[in-house]
């Protein structure tokens, strides 16, 4: 177990490396030059800042070595990263990104967090009751539904949400953070799809387990559905939900991007949406890299659960195919 | 694989072989047309993918031509799904979207899929440190931060149909890579890999003319899938502010333009969102038909 | 020319997020006798925290009352603010300030006439906007004695000509003659005009300025909670002078896609809605008497783009253009109301009447004979023509318009050609290279007298004076021009005089005599000049002058005394103190 997870960390080193490259290089060759964008910043920004004194601008140029040719520039920008030290960004030049990260990470954590609690937890009582409802109408309107669920991408549930329950209903509210009754309407729309993809998952491998020998034994011994469905199937299931999970935290991480607009939170996402369109270049790679590394530990903690639960697993040391 | 046509591969009688193929695409075919869902999905497509490909000939109109006169106005019979804020016909502005949309959506996937199979095939095949380089690389961008990259693509290359399509594609082959090792590896045991390997066949051949079409089914399950979320992926651009250039249309940007005038002119978002859901919803019926058809385990 | 032109190009393209003094007030209420209610309201704002020192979008947040200066804007026009009085010497060059005794900052000190040498001083200081890590603010609106020579770091800010008389004396020694001085100060941009504590100031770091607990204000609301690009909450400055009314205020500075959603979600007591929503909320009664439009002081305009081509440096040409754009239909029916037609890009109608006079009408038969006249009977041999826009994420709507009338009206090869905000600044002074295009432009205006030119050099180096006049250079003189101004290792001065020297020596004459015109007309404070200056812009169409926004506003019914400032294009009220809820 120590040599896999070793093995992990040294992989998902190189992995880091990959993501910060591959940034790196199309942040290089974009056209137009870093100073060109920063004299000219675009939208609201762009008139104070052509008032831009060259002293600030000098500063720039020290602060990202953009005097230097570009392999001190990526040393700089990785070793900048990897201790923690993140500077500044040129939309926000008195503020520092670390604490700017600080202020608006959370939120997007939480949110990404939240939807999938919320997400698993909803799916796995779904999944179960379509299972055990095998081929009646509770079956295939639940996956009816959940199949609607997956086909329909997050920001037009979004929508339909905040005019039925902002709106209409005025019982919820849809703009900005203020505290936690302003994630409902956000986490609602992310877990949809979440639930629509993972609680058919749930059914079906309930089902499988279910319909498999050691059940029937189960049956045999005298065991009712009950006991056959929460007394053994359902652990045996549960097992490659995990699996399932890592990569739906990661694909909820990138949907807070477009949430995160439309409800005006003050999430990582929102300032990297308005980083990219005003193509502030430290502020990308840095949240770049700083998404790369979640979605990384994420799915090395999955993993490692689902190998420490899986005695198969754990001797192979390696998740296959996955 | 069924029971008649492990016997018929045993005995290796060509006639009844091909005779055997034949028959077993016929099943599937009869069991596409008896899956309703698989069905309905691919009558949507088909609607979905006509409207596309002949948006010339179906449009009644030049998709950026203003009437001023008919400003916002709700569907009739002219212009049956509405106007826009300059006068232009929601329909057809709807169609020539759905063909960006398809663009993105199916091309996107022949990158992934011709990647998908390099990098999938080789690592299954080659086996040893091949497949550990290559699995390795696909693990590391799988971790990529995707719609990230693809905006940053979008904001650094221009907001032009190549470049959404690449940048929708760059992160998602490494699904399809997985997929394709994994049936690979399973097909490649098999006893006919083994006899055509003795006969001294070519890796290149053995790839493409033995594992690769038993592989075929999850392959085709997973592009069914791949399509709409390629879609998605294009859509959800458009809303951070990085559609395509307008004055090409564009189902995202038309979709953030409606939702603007939701509460005045709802037409204008239930238009390009309706037809959006179809083209995805056609694509979950079908791909979740296919996979009920390919995955013996599960067929009732 | 006058300054504050430095919004010129942002404000409308970053959609429609971007001020008077006469009346747009709501309606007018008596006081509550204690700080009670809270209101919510929509602002732009941006990052960079509340520095009066530097020029945000937060600067005019600190001019609505998180700040008070000398004098300010209210709902019963200019009332004093710290000075209860002033006085101006006979030849109008020395304004003298008696300020109040009992106003104080938010940490309880006293503000004194030091306080206002020590403010006047930061702003002028280049070396502050870079402390803060922002540009200058736009400090040429007072024409003080040694202020351009401080702002361009020529002499130290202590030679600025703002004296302490005493505590509670403060003088302001100008230049020239300045009858609008008290008018101006209360201008948005004019926010840099306040007290500082230099206690409190000296020891800051740029990032305090974005934490509320170190920001030490004199207004009577001060910041307690600020999330960048999100939201801020004021509260009641504790040792305000007088009754401070509400006890919270919420600046948002997001939106969801439409600002009647929030207001009828209740997150917003001030949204702005878009054009669209005016239908849904004309059908509600409710709603409709909460719906306000408040005139702006930005114009939509399209300027001429350098190229090869010279074919728009024909006037004829550039008036069949104008003659073919309805700008009645644009304001009226494209924008559902939300705009009315404008006829010169730095004077909006409902400011400067007069400008309608000369309006270029909507002639599309005779715009054809114009172009025919020109040379391209029924639009042929026309080269392709370019609208380059930028635009945020959903495409420019009055660009497409103008595309398909220009098209329709004219039969020209017309391209409608958006480009994220970032592109279309970083490419906006490079020649076109195939055809000829406009380029859209924004202006954040003032009063016309404060936009003449002040000499033809200054006017030469504005950003607006640029922006019109290098595109009619001759293309090869234009590259060299671009050369000058693109070197960043020239010393400023010589850099703006080269640059103004190849702009002199190279323009049409007819150009060159309208900025004489204008630099006559400022010299001489004569208003018939000033008029004749816009009228030659209008008549020549150095540029095509589209529509001023018409902010449609929702104010919740309860909100009293909320006057629009109409010089800022998200129309906040004029005095934060002025609103109460009941």
């Amino acid at each position: 177990m120590f040599m896999y997870i070793i093995k992990r960390l040294f992989y998902m080193a190189l992995a880091f490396l990959l993501v910060s490259i591959v940034t790196f290089g199309l942040m290089k060759a974009a056209p137009g030059t870093f100073l060109i964008n920063t004299q000219m910043l675009g939208g609201v920004q762009a008139a104070t800042d052509l008032n831009i004194p060259p002293q600030l601008m000098n500063s720039f140029i020290k602060e990202f070595h953009l005097n230097s040719p570009w392999y001190v520039q990526y040393w700089f920008y990785l070793k900048g990263f990897v201790t923690l030290h993140f500077g500044y960004s040129i939309e926000y030049p008195s503020l520092p990104t670390m604490s700017l990260i600080k202020r608006t990470f959370p939120l997007t954590l939480g949110l990404a967090f939240s939807a999938t609690v919320v997400g698993t937890i909803v799916s796995i009582v779904l999944g179960v009751i379509a299972a055990v409802k095998e081929h009646t109408w509770v079956d295939s309107t639940t996956m009816f539904i959940a199949t609607l669920g997956t086909a329909i991408p997050s920001y037009v549930t979004a929508i339909v949400l905040m005019l039925v329950f902002g709106v209409w209903w005025r019982i919820l509210p849809i703009l900005g953070f203020q505290g936690i009754q302003h994630y409902i309407l956000p986490v609602a729309a992310l877990v949809i799809p979440v639930v629509g993809s993972m609680s058919r998952y749930m059914r079906n491998s309930l089902i499988e387990s279910l319909h498999s020998d050691y059940i029937v034994s189960v049956y045999a011994k005298g065991g009712g559905m009950r006991q056959a469905v929460f007394g053994h199937a359902l652990r045996n299931s549960l097992l490659p939900l995990i699996t399932v999970v890592g990569p739906q935290l990661a694909g909820l991480l990138m949907g807070t991007v477009i949430i995160e607009n439309l409800f005006g939170l003050p999430g990582m996402g929102q300032v990297f949406a308005n980083a990219a369109q005003q193509k502030d270049y430290p502020l990308i790679m840095v949240s770049t890299l700083l998404y790369a590394v979640v979605i990384m530990v994420m799915n090395l903690l999955v993993d490692l659960t689902y190998g420490g639960l899986d005695p198969r697993i754990r001797k192979i040391g390696y998740v296959q195919g996955r | 694989m069924n029971r008649a046509m492990s016997l018929n591969s045993v005995i290796g009688n060509r006639e009844q072989l091909i005779g055997a193929r034949a028959s077993s695409w016929r099943r599937m075919w009869s069991r596409l047309t008896k899956n309703r869902k698989a069905l309905i999905g691919a009558i949507m497509v088909f609607l979905i993918v006509f409207l596309a490909v002949f948006a010339n000939w179906i449009s009644p109109y030049a998709y950026q031509q203003a009437d001023f006169t008919s400003l916002n106005q709700g569907p009739s019979l002219s212009h049956i799904l509405g106007t826009d804020s300059l006068g232009r016909d929601l329909f057809t502005r709807i169609n020539y979207g759905l063909r960006s949309v398809c663009i993105v959506g199916f091309g996107a996937e022949f990158v992934e899929l011709t990647v998908g199979v390099m990098v999938g095939a080789l690592a299954a095949y080659k086996g040893g440190w091949v497949d550990n380089v290559l699995m390795r690389l696909v693990d590391a961008v799988a971790s990529f931060p995707s719609f990230l990259i693809s905006m940053i693509l979008v904001t650094m290359m221009g907001r032009i149909l190549p470049v959404m399509l690449l940048a929708v594609a760059a992160t998602s082959w490494v699904g399809m890579a997985r997929v394709v090792r994994s049936q690979v590896l399973r097909v490649r045991q098999t006893e006919y890999i083994q006899a055509a390997r003795s006969m001294g066949a070519s890796s290149l051949t053995i790839i493409l003319r033995y594992i690769l079409p038993n592989a075929m089914g999850p392959i085709v399950v997973a592009v069914s899938f791949g399509i709409p979320a390629n879609m998605m992926a294009e859509a959800g651009l458009s809303l951070v502010g990085l559609g395509i250039n307008p004055p090409t249309p564009d189902l995202g940007v038309m979709i953030s333009e409606g939702q603007q005038s939701i509460m005045s002119y709802p037409w204008q978002l239930i238009g390009p969102v309706g037809v959006f859901i179809i083209a995805l919803l056609g694509f979950t019926f079908l791909g979740d038909g296919l996979r009920d058809m390919f995955d013996t385990r599960s067929r009732r | 020319m006058a300054k504050g032109m430095t919004i010129a190009k942002s404000a409308l393209a970053a959609l429609t997020l971007t001020g008077t003094l006469s009346a747009f007030a709501v309606t007018a209420s008596a006081a509550p006798s204690s700080s009670s209610g809270s209101f919510s309201m929509y602002i732009i704002g941006d990052k960079r925290g509340f520095s009066p020192d530097i020029y945000t979008w937060s600067l005019y947040a600190d001019s609505l009352g998180i700040f008070e200066g000398l004098v300010h804007n209210s709902d019963k026009g200019v009332v004093p603010g710290i000075a209860t009085s002033w006085s101006t010497s006979k030849n109008g060059k020395v304004w003298t300030f008696h300020l109040r005794h009992n106003a104080k900052f938010s940490n309880g000190d006293a503000v004194t006439a030091q306080d206002f040498v020590f403010g006047f001083q930061q702003a002028f200081n280049p070396n502050t906007a870079v402390k803060d890590g922002g540009g200058m603010d736009a400090t040429a609106f007072l024409p003080v004695v040694n202020g351009v020579e401080v702002a361009a770091g020529t002499k130290s800010p202590s030679t600025l000509g703002v004296k302490a008389v005493n505590n509670y004396t403060f003088q302001i020694m100008l230049t020239r003659k300045d009858p609008t001085l008290i008018q101006d100060l209360t201008l948005p941009a004019m926010g840099w005009a306040v007290p500082l504590d230099p206690k409190v100031v000296n020891s800051m770091s740029a990032t305090d300025w974005t934490t509320p607990s170190k920001i030490v204000s004199d207004g009577p609301y001060m910041v307690s909670s600020f999330t960048p690009n999100t939201s801020a909450t004021l509260v009641p400055n504790p040792y305000y002078f007088n009754k401070v009314k509400l006890k919270k205020i919420t600046l948002n500075y997001t939106a969801s896609s439409t600002g009647l959603v929030d207001f009828e979600n209740g997150a917003l007591d001030m949204a702005i809605i878009n054009p669209s929503d005016i239908k849904a909320v004309d059908s509600n009664p409710t709603l409709k008497s909460e719906l306000h439009f408040f005139p702006t002081a930005a114009q939509y305009t399209l300027d001429v783009a350098p190229s090869q081509n010279n074919a728009l440096l024909n006037p004829l040409v550039r008036k069949a253009l104008m003659m073919s754009i309805n700008r009645d239909l644009i304001s009226k029916d494209v924008l559902q109301g939300t705009g009315t037609p404008a006829y010169d890009y730095m004077t909006p109608t409902w400011l400067d009447p007069w400008i309608k006079k000369n309006a270029i009408p909507y002639d599309p038969t005779e715009a054809k004979a114009l172009l025919a006249q020109a040379g391209y009977p029924g639009g042929k041999g026309f080269p392709t023509l370019s609208i380059n826009v930028g635009v945020g994420s959903t495409p420019d709507l009055v660009a497409e318009a103008i595309q398909q009338m220009w098209q329709q009206n004219l039969g020209i090869t017309v391209k409608y050609n958006g480009m994220p905000a970032s592109q279309f600044y970083s490419t906006y002074n490079n020649p076109i290279t195939s055809g000829v295009a406009f380029r859209q432009n924004a202006s954040n205006v003032v009063y016309p007298q404060l936009e003449l030119p002040t000499s033809v050099v200054a006017f030469l180096n504005t950003g607006v004076g640029q922006d019109w006049t290098a595109p009619y250079l001759p293309m090869n003189i234009y590259t060299q021009w671009q050369k000058v101004i693109a070197n960043k290792s020239m010393p400023p001065k010589l850099q703006q005089e080269q640059a103004a020297n190849i702009l002199i020596h190279n323009l049409p004459k007819s150009i060159l005599q309208w900025i004489r015109l204008g630099v006559k007309a400022y010299n001489t404070n004569n208003t018939a000049l000033m008029k004749q200056f816009f009228y030659m812009q209008e008549e020549q169409v150095f540029d095509l002058p589209i529509y001023t926004p018409l902010q449609p506003v929702l104010i919740r019914s309860n909100v009293h005394g909320y006057k629009a400032n109409s010089f800022l294009l998200t129309t906040p009220p004029v005095w934060f103190n002025d609103i109460t809820v009941s």
